[in-house]
């Protein structure tokens, strides 16, 4: 660092505020380019992005705050960016405050600027995507609204880069002289002023931590839910409510009259700046609407791009899969031949290096399926999705927002899981997370494989013309969807009340995506995966390696000798080689029937007998938490066939066919399995997925309990309710 | 001067708001969205068997149930010419 006076200096906080669809992230990208860093708020699931910027000799630390449509709270994402403009957050007070506000949107948008200048921080206004203003017919004259307003006001299109050096400047003047960021406050009317000043008494009593100065500053805390303002101070949320009661009449509410004054200024201030040269009710969008959103052409068009995201998550991904398996594959080979054979190799190799590849597995899937969700909601689509499907997915008890997650899951739980982040309600978000896991993804057909071709293949077409395996895969799918909903409908009345939040959802215009925000938000999501979730999912299959290897009993040392002498006695190359071969496996047999998860799976048998399940199997239940599809080389393995890493179709049915001679599957019992595999939390990537995307560990042990629990019961049923009928 | 909450009205014409009639939190959030005593407001279309409406008001347009919109009442609004 050169010591020059100027950068010698703190960086200059700004932060980036503004109403979602607003291009406040193109231009943070714009701003800070590769320099920026995404993480959470501390104990909550907003997002929390930081990056650097410098103009004019001056560091600047931008801060992007989650984009909200007002300030006063009802949601997470809008109580942080109140937080974080007054200094409740972690982060320092900005200096300056940015407000994005969409040219062709400016009423809405100015609501958010008003309550931002209220509160105190110095603001100026970048007036973003002018061009579509333009094209809208939307005449703004740019001096006026400064005047009027008294805050600098920069006429930009950030997308490509218009106005960037000119909002340097206004920032550079905001902050030498905080004067010029400040708006005068909203002449209120008489019950507003009322209700203020009775607040304040209110807010003094509580002695806050950073006592609001400004009338809009003590509106904020009236305005927000009770709830939060407790969290900040308990209690205080219930005064305020005994101070400024809410009136029979909401429309008297002295909160709902701020607004409606707020309303009033920005009508008589854009009534003076700006023109409307055409007044049309049907803009670009509208036209396109008439034909995505048509009752028929739109149904089939959205069928098409549903199907489409789906083949593109659950099909498309799979050669990028191959290819990580095969890389992963081969650099643990490597890692087998150059490292001396200990215990550390085989923690580095079977625990971290399968964790690693555990977690870069997921990849493909997760970028693609994001690929295609940051396209939908680029382009305006995603809004339109909701809106299509709402009234579907309400008979189901849950809003449009969770239809691309669930449908999604159908590939995977865990990009899926990831996916809920477009909904904006935190407990309907809540429900579907838990119920995604319900969708039968792509890891449970190996299982399914494993049992049709082993006891369903052989038998007669059900009416002729239906194999029973496929049948019975088919009613699996129909199984994990209506138990989703069974399990929506309960959770929703137990564990996760209330939520079904109003669909309040803006439609905002088409636009192209921009490739460079494409690109962007799938960095940001590979990287947060990766560094996040990836360790948690790595530190599990340590600990699952250790349950699967030690104490390492094998085969009884004697023998094991006396056999391997055997095996070298005996004539000719191929057939010893065989013989040592089988040595080698029945040692790993042992190893792994003598294991803490052997062990485990002995213990738990009296459990998982009335499911028709032997403690075999039960060994099988416990590796398969690492993923479902592990079952499959789990069992080759007890049931000797070999563990083998490429689990293919026909090795599947090797190991089900050997489960079935060694009398471990039957038809009956084969189908418990199904069933069970169809329901259980059998997944360590899910769990590491829901703890980061709840935030707790609370989440993901309430998944395992209530999936596993239902898995129990519906494979009991089954099982038992067969056996009483006299199948086998 | 008639009044129609914003679901019963006729997709494509021009209304404005008189009242939102909802309380609590939810109706906050509707007037923060911009349904203020005067704003403009449009039905643009119903979603098939009785799914949400898509509803313009300002420059501004979103989707909400039917339900929800019941709470928002509309008034044919005045041409132009008569309003000044």
């Amino acid at each position: 660092m050169s010591a020059t006076p100027e950068t010698r200096l703190r960086p200059l906080e700004v932060a980036l505020a503004g109403n979602p669809n607003t291009g406040k992230t193109t231009l943070f990208n714009a701003l800070t380019g590769a320099r920026a860093h995404v993480g959470n708020y501390p104990g909550i699931t907003v997002e929390r992005r930081v990056g650097t910027h410098e103009a004019h000799g001056r560091g600047w630390r931008v801060t992007d705050l989650p984009g909200c449509y007002s300030l006063s709270a009802h949601s997470p994402e809008e109580e942080i960016a109140h937080h974080a403009l007054t200094g409740r957050t972690d982060d320092p007070v900005p200096d300056v405050v940015v407000v994005v506000v969409d040219a062709a949107n400016l009423a809405r948008n100015m609501l958010l600027l008003l309550q931002i200048a209220e509160i105190g921080r110095p603001v100026l206004v970048a007036l973003n995507m002018m061009d579509a203003a333009r094209r809208e017919g939307i005449d703004i004259d740019v001096p006026a609204l400064q005047r009027e307003l008294g805050c600098l006001v920069v006429p930009m299109v950030a997308a490509r880069g218009d106005g960037i050096e000119a909002l340097n400047e206004a920032v550079a003047n905001v902050a030498a002289n905080p004067a010029l960021g400040r708006i005068a406050e909203t002449v209120w009317p008489e019950p507003v002023a009322a209700a203020v000043a009775k607040a304040r008494v209110v807010l003094a009593q509580f002695a806050l931590n950073r006592p609001p100065e400004s009338d809009g500053g003590v509106l904020w805390w009236l305005a927000t839910d009770p709830e939060i303002a407790d969290a900040e101070t308990p209690g205080l949320g219930a005064a305020l409510l005994a101070a400024v009661p809410r009136p029979a009449d909401p429309a008297l509410d002295p909160r709902r009259l701020a607004t409606v004054a707020r309303f009033a200024r920005i009508d008589a201030i854009l009534s003076r700046c700006v023109q409307r040269r055409i007044v049309t009710t049907s803009g670009r969008s509208e036209r396109v609407d008439r034909v995505l959103l048509h009752p028929a052409l739109g149904a089939m068009l959205f069928i098409l791009a549903m199907a489409g995201l789906f083949q593109a998550v659950f099909a498309g991904a799979q050669p990028a899969v191959d290819i990580v398996e095969s890389a992963m594959g081969a650099l643990s080979d490597l890692a087998r031949t150059w490292l001396p054979d200990n215990l550390l190799r085989d923690v580095l190799i079977d625990g971290v290096l399968a964790g690693v590849s555990g977690t870069l597995v997921f990849l493909p899937q997760i970028l693609m399926l994001f690929l295609g969700i940051s396209l939908l909601e680029d382009s305006g689509y995603l809004a339109r999705t909701a809106y299509l499907v709402d009234q579907l997915m309400a008979r189901i008890g849950l809003p449009g927002k969770a239809f691309v997650p669930l449908l999604s899951a159908y590939a995977c739980a865990v990009p899926a899981i990831m996916a809920t982040r477009t909904m904006p309600d935190r407990r309907d978000r809540l429900l579907t997370i838990m119920v995604a896991p319900l969708m039968s993804c792509s890891a449970r057909l190996p299982v399914y494989t494993l049992v049709t071709a082993a006891v369903f293949a052989h038998q007669a077409p059900v009416l002729g013309i239906f194999s029973l395996g496929g049948l019975v895969v088919t009613a699996m799918y129909a199984l994990g969807f209506l138990l989703a909903i069974a399990s929506a409908f309960i959770l929703r009345r137990t564990a996760i009340k209330g939520g079904g939040a109003p669909l309040l959802l803006e439609m905002p215009p088409y636009r192209w995506p921009r490739w460079r925000n494409v690109v962007r938000s799938l960095a940001d999501r590979a990287w947060v995966f990766i560094t996040q979730t990836g360790t948690v999912i790595v530190a599990l299959t340590v600990v699952l390696w250790a349950l699967m290897t030690f104490p390492r009993e094998g085969l009884d040392a004697g023998i094991k000798a006396t056999r391997t002498a055997q095996a070298h006695a005996i004539v000719g190359e191929p057939a010893q080689k065989s013989a040592l071969a089988a040595i080698e496996r029945d040692d790993a047999q042992v190893k792994l029937e003598n294991s803490i998860a052997g062990r485990i799976g002995r213990t738990i048998e009296p459990t998982i007998a009335p499911l028709g399940f032997d403690w075999r199997i039960g060994i099988g239940l416990v590796g398969s938490f690492a993923a479902r599809e592990v079952l499959v080389p789990i069992m080759g393995q007890v049931f000797g066939r070999g563990s083998q890493a490429d689990i293919d179709d026909r090795y599947a049915a090797d190991v089900g066919k050997s489960m079935a001679s060694a009398g471990a599957l039957t038809p009956l019992k084969g189908l418990s399995l199904m069933v069970f595999f169809a329901i259980a939390m059998q997944c360590l990537s899910t769990l590491a997925t829901i703890r980061r995307e709840t935030n707790s560990w609370r989440w993901p042990i309430f998944a395992v309990v209530y999936l596993n629990s239902l898995a129990w019961l519906a494979s009991f049923a089954v099982y038992q309710i067969g056996t009483r009928m006299g199948f086998a | 001067m008639a009044s129609h909450t914003l679901d019963s009205i006729p997709a494509g014409e021009p209304f404005q708001v008189t009242r939102v009639t909802l309380a609590g939190v939810l109706g906050d959030r509707l007037v923060e969205l911009g349904f203020t005593p005067g704003a403009p407001v449009q039905l643009l279309r119903r979603a098939p068997f009785g799914g949400p409406l898509q509803v313009q008001v300002r420059d501004f347009v979103l989707s909400l149930r039917r339900a929800d919109a019941q709470a928002i009442h509309t008034a044919q609004a005045i041409p132009a010419n008569q309003a000044a």
